[in-house]
């Protein structure tokens, strides 16, 4: 069953004349699933999830929450969020600085919408807070506690009211590195293990890969590619999404020849490369070539190109270099390339990704 | 000759910047200023007003009283009640500006900025005239309804927390919404998300949160409310509710005895030595506000939603507000002074209604005490400005002084006005024999503005705390001197917060009642004592004409406040 859908929403600030950031935007997020949305800063994803939490008011299309709806233009409807069935977190965490860890789980639900007695919400406030494994830290306060605890006490606030929906805005960002790894997962098993439908805000693309069961990219206020996290990675149905993934060198091109499943792409700059073929070529047809510089490497016969730039980067040196129409990334392993050495860079065998040329 | 265009090639001597030292005069005389009263009060509280020499003889007079035990009594009443009004109309005002999404918001900043602009004792006159016993509207049309005595008697200490406490509303809402808006948005969507209510919100998130701006805030105006003369004046001395700034006054006004400055410093140094243990605390509470920051990330606006009820009842609120503590006194001082004697609206009294008041003795009057007012209120400020601005810079550059500045201002705000008064008095009395200023504008203008440094010194102070350090060392690596620093790049940049702690001061000015009563005498008046004097003698009409005049000037000042320090259209 679909637990949240949105249909044609559409969101304008600063009145009828003011900027449109969310347009005709439709979603269907299921029942216990992890939906996350990804995109750039401005793209409309955390005015989406505050318009599912009824933080924002839409001004335009239908909301609704396993069949109900909570947002309605037509029928002039607004459910206002202490009435939703959700639980948030938000990218501050937003904890009450002047209360204790166990008395923001416990405010919650004895003053949320779980109105539970005193006993009750005691009890229920320990549990919570042994599950999240923050029980020692009950009597602490906000302000006694680093980003990793207070990310749990968040996210124990959220989910004591056992709510259906659980939102996220970026959950993660004020953590560092390592632990954000580990509370990454840590977050996917407790959606999980409880079975709450989740919906995720994010501009990391390893929150959303480790987060989702399916990832909505958005880009101008509408949702570009949802799919499975290893669907969006694999075969992006954009150049700016394949990028959102990470690093792409690119060529350009037009599409020389179709056969079968394959098209051969001849580069402006000379050569000619096999890729696999999509659903909108047409020969003659202007196109961008992508691929990861993990499937690219120096050998011996490829693309010929100039060192202008090699340093070290982690276990590896990084090196940029130019190929004539364009300056592409390439690792290798080893020591530094002294500048102005020819280089030719090979791709293994379908490498390259072809996006529609704009 | 031929200019080089090369690196300097040596270390130059001094460079000499005389305007410096015209900064470092300027400061040590402020600080000199400020500590006059403090020492005199002390000075003339230990001197005998009987024997005339030094001792305890006033303190023991004063405490020995019997009057000493109901003055601190009826002052703790008007001073905690007067807070305890102020609190529940300001705070709700504060929460509706900095937290929601109420649509007269903007209404809300401009009737609190009037209601500061506007003197206290104009208030109290307009409801002189409307809930005096003898002649008030109310009670007079309840006499001709009823043909009973007084409906209502605004000689009462009820009426003096009321109206004491209305008008501590628009200073407060200035001091709370700031702290109410620095709370990040969060808090309440996070409240709001999880199914608590608004109310709960705001009682167990909000004001928790805020509670050490709530307290400095509550210990700041209980200064104030203890210091404020307006109402305790015009409202408590008619029905003999004395408290301390009263008491100090008639000490020094009394028809029957010589002017007894010992006993008024003495009590004036008391309340001071009180007062400052209460600023000491405020700023203990203000450097433990800094604690309670809020968590992570960024900051996000505040928005409570409101529904229509909501808005509608805050609507409503918020008019009351207006129309109880600017509105409804203007309107009466605008009866009062077109009707040659008080009387309840009626068709025989709109026939009586002419612009009489406005004739020539109101024109002499403006010409004389107008054009004082407008002269003390232009100078004052301004020297003012001079004196502050120069302490900020030196308080920058020197530490050590920088410190010395900060404590003698804090000591000089616990002085309250009525005893800066009296404190001068003396002091022209003193070196009248050598310097004749005693009962002149000058020593009305120092005593004015001495009052004012300390809360000016607060604002230039935040100003050029607000500027990057890096500016003014750059300009020293640069070689450029400190005094032209000042007045080419700190000054220009600081311009806004300058211009808001010169009309702060004008205003302030304008609506000084207590020095300008204390100081004042036949030939040297400001509108303000004038009409405290017209309404003490009963010219009831002449006081409400000069006090429209009055509200004029102060809409001109307020006017011109606002357009200066709005913030500019973004391009």
């Amino acid at each position: 069953m679909t637990a949240i859908t949105l249909a044609k929403i559409e969101k304008r600030f600063g009145g009828p004349r003011g900027v449109l950031v969310l347009n005709d935007l439709d979603l269907a997020v299921k029942e216990g699933e992890s939906y996350v949305l990804l995109g750039q800063s401005g793209c409309g994803k955390t005015t989406t999830l505050r318009m599912m939490a009824g933080l924002e008011v839409p001004t335009g299309g239908e909301m609704g929450f396993s069949g109900t709806p909570v947002y309605s233009q037509r029928e002039r409807l607004w459910l206002p969020p202490e009435r939703r069935p959700i639980g948030m977190v938000f990218q501050s965490y937003a904890l009450w600085p002047t209360m204790t860890v166990r008395q923001n789980v416990r405010f919650t639900l004895e003053r949320g919408r779980t109105r539970l007695s005193r006993p009750e919400a005691d009890t229920r406030t320990r549990d919570t807070l042994e599950m999240m494994q923050i029980g020692h830290l009950a009597d602490r306060r906000i302000t006694q506690l680093s980003g990793g605890q207070q990310q749990r006490v968040a996210l124990a606030r959220a989910i004591a009211q056992r709510p259906s929906i659980l939102l996220m805005d970026e959950p993660l960002s004020n953590l560092d590195p390592q632990l954000r790894s580990d509370v990454r997962g840590e977050i996917r098993r407790l959606c999980k293990s409880l079975g709450t439908t989740a919906v995720i805000v994010t501009h990391d693309r390893d929150d959303a890969l480790g987060l989702a069961d399916r990832v909505g990219v958005m880009e101008g206020g509408k949702i570009l590619q949802q799919a499975a996290p290893s669907e969006v990675m694999g075969a992006p149905s954009s150049l700016f999404i394949a990028r959102l993934f990470g690093e792409m060198n690119t060529l350009e091109g037009q599409v020389a020849s179709l056969k079968g499943e394959d098209a051969v792409v001849a580069c402006t700059g000379g050569g000619r490369f096999s890729v696999k073929r999509a659903a909108w070529m047409k020969e003659g047809q202007l196109v961008v070539l992508g691929a990861r510089p993990a499937s690219q490497f120096f050998a011996s016969e490829g693309v010929p190109g100039t060192i202008v730039e090699s340093h070290l980067e982690a276990q590896m040196h990084r090196n940029k270099v130019d190929v004539g129409d364009a300056v592409m990334t390439i690792y290798h392993e080893g020591d530094a390339l002294p500048v102005g050495e020819r280089v030719n860079i090979a791709t293994k065998p379908q490498g390259w990704m072809p996006f529609q040329a704009r | 000759m031929p200019q080089s265009t090369g690196p300097a090639s040596m270390i130059t001597a001094r460079r000499s910047d005389p305007l410096n030292t015209v900064v470092m005069v300027l400061a040590i005389t402020a600080v000199v200023l400020l500590l006059l009263p403090i020492a005199g009060l002390i000075l003339s509280s230990f001197l005998s007003d009987e024997t005339k020499t030094f001792g305890l003889a006033n303190y023991q007079s004063i405490i020995g009283s019997r009057k000493f035990a109901t003055v601190i009594a009826n002052t703790a009443v008007l001073a905690v009640g007067s807070l305890a009004v102020m609190f529940v109309i300001a705070i709700p005002l504060a929460w509706l500006y900095a937290r929601t999404n109420f649509r007269w918001r903007g209404a809300i900043l401009v009737a609190a900025t009037s209601q500061i602009a506007v003197p206290g004792f104009l208030v109290a006159l307009g409801y002189i005239f409307l809930l005096n016993p003898s002649n008030g509207l109310v009670n007079l049309w309840w006499q001709e309804v009823s043909g009973q005595g007084a409906l209502v008697n605004i000689y009462s200490m009820p009426w003096i927390i009321v109206l004491q406490g209305l008008t501590m509303v628009g200073p407060a809402f200035y001091f709370l919404a700031p702290a109410f808006s620095s709370v990040d948005g969060a808090m309440e969507e996070a409240a709001s998300a999880h199914g608590i209510s608004k109310s709960d919100a705001l009682f167990r998130i909000l004001l928790p949160m805020t509670a050490p701006a709530l307290i400095s805030t509550g210990l700041f105006f209980l200064v104030i409310s203890v210091e404020t003369f307006d109402y305790a004046g015009m409202l408590g001395m008619p029905a003999r509710i004395d408290v301390i700034a009263t008491w100090i006054y008639q000490y020094t006004q009394s028809a029957m005895t010589l002017p007894q400055y010992g006993h008024a410093s003495a009590i004036g140094t008391m309340t001071a030595a009180v007062l400052l243990a209460l600023i000491v605390v405020q700023m203990l509470v203000f450097k433990r506000s800094a604690d309670a920051g809020t968590i992570g990330g960024r900051a996000r606006v505040a928005s409570v939603r409101l529904g229509s009820k909501a808005q509608i009842a805050s609507t409503i609120g918020l008019a009351i507000y207006a129309f109880l503590g600017i509105g409804l006194p203007f309107l009466m001082l605008v009866w009062t002074a077109l009707l040659p004697v008080p009387q309840p609206p009626s068709l025989d009294a709109i026939s009586k209604l002419s612009l009489a008041g406005f004739g020539s003795q109101f024109w002499a009057e403006l010409a004389n005490v107008g054009t004082t007012t407008v002269f003390i209120t232009l100078f004052v400020p301004t020297c003012v400005l001079l004196f502050t601005i120069s302490m900020s810079w030196v308080s920058g550059r020197m530490p050590a002084m920088g410190r010395t500045i900060d404590l003698v201002t804090i000591v000089s705000l616990a002085v309250p006005s009525i005893v800066i008064a009296v404190v001068f008095n003396i002091g022209g009395l003193t070196v009248h024999r050598y310097m004749p200023i005693f009962g002149t504008v000058w020593l009305l203008v120092i005593a004015i503005g001495t009052r004012y440094v300390a809360t000016a010194h607060r604002i230039t102070e935040n100003a050029f705390r607000q500027l990057n350090p890096e500016m003014a060392e750059y300009a020293r690596t640069a070689g450029i001197t400190s005094s032209r620093t000042l007045v080419s790049i700190a000054i220009p940049a600081a311009r806004t917060g300058l211009v808001f702690a010169w009309f702060w001061v004008a205003l302030l000015t304008l609506r000084e009642l207590p020095i300008t009563l204390i100081m004042s005498n036949y030939d040297l008046q400001t509108l303000a004592s004038r009409i405290f004097l017209y309404n003490s003698s009963g010219q009831t009409q002449q006081s409400a004409a000069l006090s429209l005049a009055l509200f004029a000037i102060v809409a001109v000042f307020l006017a011109g406040f606002l357009y200066l320090t709005r913030r500019p259209v973004a391009r």
